[in-house]
């Protein structure tokens, strides 16, 4: 493994490192978004039985992707900062924790405006919606808890508890579709097979959804390196780093 | 042109919908990044006035 890697863990050299990171993913970002949109509301066909409709999948479907990428990442660092005391793991899972809130927000908010047309009902008490509001609850418990809790380890380790727990709801949500009666579409996106889409639909999707994962890791090392001035303010290096930055 | 341009907003009467989630979506993701960016201009700010 290159010593960067290792080094990584570290606030002190994440916080160097990652400098200027964001700026040049955020460029992607938007060029991604420009692109995905345009294409996916102007040049895709219409749907065959929903018309127009369709075309609010091209923010709905990614953000629900994120919503369980997120969710599966934060437990990812929660059992690596459980195991290792990586303070690096707890950074990233506490700065993604409100990015991940507010892609479930997304996807459940889109999902109604999609509803509304297709099924005549704002909200329905189907499977997979009923457990992505469970989902949408258990970050908004994950932040409560870290909030809560004033010692940074300790917080770091009941949050971590509740996020692991919750995270039985991932494949839950993935799978209603298919174990029980939902009138929820199944997936459109299938990574081990055949897309159940065509492709001129597929690609913009898979536009959008590349959009949604740089915006993600853009606005994660913004807040991550926040947190780490926050975590380390009395920490010498970054006294020499301040030095440093007066001198030039 | 306009005909055209109001044809495509309409997008088949289900423009309100449409177009409310791709704005919302927009929205919020805009706002993080801005809160995101003044969060972190703020704690670059107090680490160098702090002694």
């Amino acid at each position: 493994m290159p010593r960067w890697f290792y080094q990584l863990a570290s606030p002190k050299y994440f916080y160097q490192m990652t400098e200027g990171w964001a700026l040049w993913l955020g460029v992607v970002t938007a060029i991604l978004f420009t692109v995905g949109l345009a294409w996916g509301l102007v040049w895709a066909p219409i749907d065959a039985q929903q018309g127009e409709a369709f075309r609010i999948i091209y923010v709905h479907v990614p953000a629900a992707f994120m919503s369980l990428g997120v969710y599966v990442f934060i437990v990812i660092n929660a059992v690596i900062y459980w195991v290792w005391r990586i303070k690096v793991a707890d950074i990233l899972a506490a700065s993604a924790a409100v990015l991940g809130a507010w892609f479930t927000v997304i996807t459940l908010v889109t999902g109604m405006l999609w509803g509304k047309p297709m099924w005549g009902a704002w909200w329905l008490w189907d499977p997979r919606l009923t457990f992505e509001l469970i989902l949408l609850f258990c970050y908004i418990g994950y932040i409560a808890l870290r909030n809560a809790i004033s010692q940074p380890e300790r917080a770091a380790q009941i949050s971590g508890l509740w996020i692991m727990i919750g995270v039985v709801n991932v494949p839950i949500i993935h799978y209603s579709v298919e174990w029980w009666n939902s009138i929820h579409q199944g997936p459109s996106i299938n990574i081990l097979g055949e897309s159940t889409i065509h492709a001129s639909m597929y690609y913009p999707l898979l536009l959008m959804l590349a959009a949604f994962g740089f915006y993600f890791i853009t606005v994660l090392l913004i807040k991550a390196r926040t947190l780490c001035l926050q975590r380390e303010m009395s920490a010498s290096w970054l006294k020499e780093l301040d030095n440093d930055d007066a001198r030039t | 042109m306009m005909q055209e341009l109001n044809t495509f907003f309409a997008m088949q009467g289900y423009g309100v919908y449409i177009w409310s989630s791709v704005l919302l979506t927009i929205g919020i993701l805009l706002g993080n990044v801005c809160y995101a960016r003044k969060q972190l201009r703020n704690a670059q700010q107090i680490s160098k006035e702090k002694p």
